[in-house]
């Protein structure tokens, strides 16, 4: 045993021996990083950006608002409403849904503020750390539909809740306070629910 | 001859000349097409009706969540329900089900997991993580599948990138990276018993209770004991490779304010059993079957913390301690401690500048001392204290209304043993419309050396010996002169999603490996009485690995879902033309499959009952004498009431039993892997 004990020392070539180029060798990379901002920056500001996570939420939020009925005070309105209060980049994905169709209705989107008055709206999306105590119920006497990506909102007396379940995006059902808002919704929602709150 | 082939390429300065080129063309592209409004990939998303988006994946392979379709490489996510389904008990089990991927059972600790080639019981090309703790092991340059196990319902998703991942994962992920990723403890609230057993599986159970912590997060407790009896070898006779694993834990998530999130994980476990390495007795007179009593225990801490500054600003750090011990009783034993600091800060400004970039401090240090049973080998010196800096930038740019996406990234690695690793990618992602998208990938990885490249000392063999009464022995010495093995990578991918009913997903890739592990016979000499004949490492091996992934998924009906998925590869290896004398490619002590076939087949026949099965081809090891196999595995799963399901498995049903691979590293004692029948009850509270 001892030959290996003393192996490496005879064996043991230069650790030290070794040039490299490393300029040669980081100079590719750092050529494509530098130019890549180069090119950012001077092209500057353009939209903000949207992550595709956010993008993903709001055409759930569209697909959403296909799948409802109003009751009669707002059925019968050209437009259709929907209130925003969520972080910034929230807000550009679902305000680029201002002036598509949905259900023969033109989408107005309108950020919310903290005076904002509720009456009007069809539908609301609140994200996380965007709750007021009173907007459950504002949202129920006005016949709004809430949606929103808060965790445990159907609890909180939210309509749908959005969440992330194996590696999909997944939404929950309060039907309850669906039913006291006087809205109805269609059966292929409920099907296609994860929990539903009845 | 492919062999002799030079990709121009591989020059910086080329590809430096090619990409100031395309960047200066996308540049004028870019500012003609500004003005046009509508964004592509969004557009994708809002004609998508809900069932649609509802298999909208999102993935974090180059860590940030995206969606799988805007990715310009080739990842496959194996979400929780694919593993319910899978029948699988094991991690390696479960990354059967993925395209590309090979999974040998060698015996019933031990795996050979790879992608994209170099298959072996330390695939030294492939990066595995668990919750961003790194899984591979510095002494062989591997994992050590034997001590890597958690409750498999709680893993949320196993993400597999294929192809190299080493720009966003680091140093190693030269083929593939494989991220498992277990669940927020928030999606485990309430309590879970399970228990299982069958004809190899001796007995699993497994509880787990999850919890409110007040308003600010939740927890869950976990423990887990699993038994597997022992298989056979190749000659009927028993292999004594029973194996026993039991493992507790915890996680709990916590919201500290409405910018901050923290998470803390931790697990102890315990694993044994025996296997059998071929050796030699101290006078090399004699060639030894050696049993070795296993045993195995370790224990981790990973902390993530995750601040968001402002709407454009998230800054996140990761802590993690971890502490493996391992013994070979009659052979030598490891233990290895580690502790990692990592930050990660993304700042997104416009269409052109979602930038991400991070630090990764890590140290670890080890200690192996020299057996006092049979000879195998050794290292020298026997405690090892190694340090890695690491930093990557990454930016992701969309260009034309987000119909083309172009990823840069470098990773910048300084190890104790190569010093800086620079590893740059470039890739771009085109979407054709109609739910087509086209990506290419150019990347450059390295394997860096490994504790064994460059600190072992290993008896190989006995060789005739020249003179009288000296033994010759052919011995493997580590030394300084190894660097690392390095990889370019080009690859081609499009993923068409034809309705909601089917999608082809297609990739080909062609690696250009450079400085593979070689070995160089030295000049014979005398030492303490033995004529030493060195086998010396160095990075004389060349490869080529060329091939060409297919993933089909039909859904004919919404209770049927199949999935099938081909593989092919190509392999060359050579020698430097320098240094063909005397030398030999570690390469061919290992072997991947040409072709593999997979089909699976997940029916749901009524909303109680489910019945899945998989059928698998792989061919031949032709380098190891392992014959091609056939395979079908079937599930039947049923829920008699809501929170109680029942399943059947039966595996391996075409044979009695069948080889799956032959290790000729460690020389572990091959078994072959039975046909074996297992029953499952779980319960939801």
């Amino acid at each position: 045993m001892a030959f290996l004990k003393n192996f490496t020392q005879i064996a043991s070539p230069l650790l030290a021996a070794r040039a490299r180029a490393y300029g040669s060798r980081l100079f590719f990379p750092m050529c494509i990083l530098a130019f890549s901002i180069l090119i950012n920056y001077s092209l500057g500001l353009s939209k903000p950006v949207v992550s595709s996570v956010r993008e993903l939420k709001t055409a759930f939020l569209y697909q959403f608002t296909k799948y409802v009925t109003w009751p009669k005070v707002k059925k019968n309105r050209k437009k259709l409403y929907i209130g925003i209060a969520a972080d910034p980049e929230m807000m550009d994905a679902v305000l680029r849904l201002d002036g598509r169709l949905s259900q023969g209705k033109t989408i107005v989107v309108v950020p919310l503020e903290e005076s904002s008055d509720l009456e009007n709206l069809d539908v609301l999306y609140l994200g996380e750390g965007y709750f007021a105590d009173d907007i459950v119920d504002k949202a129920i006497k006005n016949h709004i539909l809430t949606v929103s990506d808060a965790e445990g909102a159907p609890k909180k007396g939210i309509i749908i809740g959005l969440y992330m379940k194996e590696s999909r995006l997944r939404f929950d059902i309060n039907l309850k306070v669906a039913n006291k808002s006087d809205l109805r919704l269609s059966s292929r929602l409920l099907k296609l629910a994860g929990n539903l709150i009845k | 001859m492919l062999s002799n082939f030079r990709f121009p390429c591989l020059t910086p300065f080329f590809m430096c000349k090619i990409s100031l080129f395309v960047l200066t063309a996308l540049f004028m592209l870019q500012t003609q097409v500004r003005a046009s409004g509508k964004c592509g990939e969004f557009e994708g998303l809002l004609s998508m009706g809900l069932e649609d988006l509802m298999n909208v994946k999102v993935t974090t392979a180059f860590k940030k969540p995206q969606s799988v379709k805007n990715i310009p490489a080739a990842v496959y996510i194996i979400t929780s329900e694919d593993i319910r389904r899978s029948g699988a008990e094991s991690i390696p089990e479960l990354l059967r089900v993925v395209p590309g991927v090979n999974v040998a059972k060698i015996d019933n600790g031990n795996w050979a997991v790879s992608i994209r080639g170099f298959n072996g019981l330390f695939s030294a090309k492939l990066l595995v993580l668990m919750d961003g703790r790194i899984l591979y092991d510095p002494l062989f340059s591997g994992v050590w599948w034997d001590a890597q196990d958690t409750v498999l319902e709680d893993i949320d998703r196993i993400e597999v990138i294929r192809g190299p991942g080493a720009s966003s994962w680091g140093t190693n992920a030269v083929n593939g990276v494989i991220n498992i990723i277990t669940k927020d403890s928030h999606d485990t609230i309430g309590g879970l018993v399970s228990g299982s057993a069958g004809n190899q599986n001796r007995g699993t159970l497994l509880a787990r209770y999850g919890f409110k912590v007040g308003d600010i997060g939740t927890a869950r407790f976990y423990a887990k004991t699993s038994k597997r009896h022992q298989q056979r070898q190749h000659d009927g006779s028993t292999a004594w490779d029973d194996w026993f694993m039991d493992r507790a834990g915890f996680r709990t998530d916590l919201k500290l304010g409405k910018k901050n999130k923290a998470s803390l994980k931790g697990e102890i476990y315990t694993a044994r059993g025996t296997n059998k390495l071929i050796g030699f007795n101290h006078g090399f007179t004699r060639r030894l079957i050696i049993k070795n009593n296993v045993p195995i225990s370790g224990g981790f801490i990973v902390t993530d913390l995750d601040h968001q500054f402002s709407k454009n600003l998230n800054l996140s750090f990761k802590f993690y301690y971890d502490h493996t011990e391992r013994k070979y009783s009659n052979f030598t034993s490891e233990t290895r401690d580690t502790i990692d600091f990592e930050f990660q800060n993304r700042y997104v400004r416009n269409d052109l500048l979602d930038f991400l970039w991070g630090g990764i401090y890590r140290h670890t240090w080890d200690n192996i001392p020299i057996s006092h049973g049979a000879v195998i080998g050794a290292f020298n010196p026997k405690t090892r204290k190694d340090d890695l800096f690491s930093f990557f930038f990454q930016n992701e740019a969309k260009f034309l209304s987000e119909r083309l996406r172009i990823l840069t990234g470098v990773r910048l690695d300084h190890n104790n043993y190569s010093g800086l690793e620079v590893q740059p990618t470039f890739r771009v992602l085109y979407s054709l419309g109609g739910n087509q998208e086209l990506w290419a990938a150019v990347s450059k990885a390295v394997r860096s050396p490994s504790r064994y490249n460059r600190d072992a000392i290993w008896v190989l063999g006995r060789a005739p010996s020249p003179i009288p009464n000296v033994v010759s022995v052919i011995s493997y010495i580590g030394n300084d002169d190894f660097d690392s093995e390095k990889l370019w990578a080009y690859e081609l991918g499009y993923r068409w999603r034809v309705n909601r009913r089917l999608t082809l997903d297609v990739t080909g890739f062609a690696n250009f490996y450079r400085g593979l592990f070689s070995g160089t016979v030295g000049q014979p000499y005398l030492h303490h009485g033995f004529r030493i004949i060195p086998a010396l490492p160095g990075n004389y091996g060349r490869g080529e690995n060329l091939g060409l992934e297919f993933t089909g998924n039909v859904k004919p009906f919404d209770w049927w879902r199949l999935e099938l998925s081909y593989s092919y590869l190509d392999t060359h290896y050579w020698i430097d033309s320098d240094h063909r004398e005397n030398t030999g490619i570690s390469v061919f002590l290992m072997d991947s499959p040409h072709h593999q076939i997979s089909l699976r087949s997940n029916m749901d026949i009524t909303p109680r009952l489910e019945f899945d099965a998989r059928f698998r081809y792989v061919a031949n090891l032709s380098r190891l004498g392992i014959p091609s196999y056939t395979e079908l595995d079937i599930r039947l799963g049923y829920k008699p009431i809501k929170n109680v399901e029942l399943s059947l498995d039966a595996e391996n049903l075409l044979d009695p039993y069948h080889p799956e691979y032959k290790d000729k590293f460690l020389r572990l004692l091959n078994t072959e892997v039975p046909r074996s029948f297992s029953g499952k009850i779980t319960w939801h509270f």
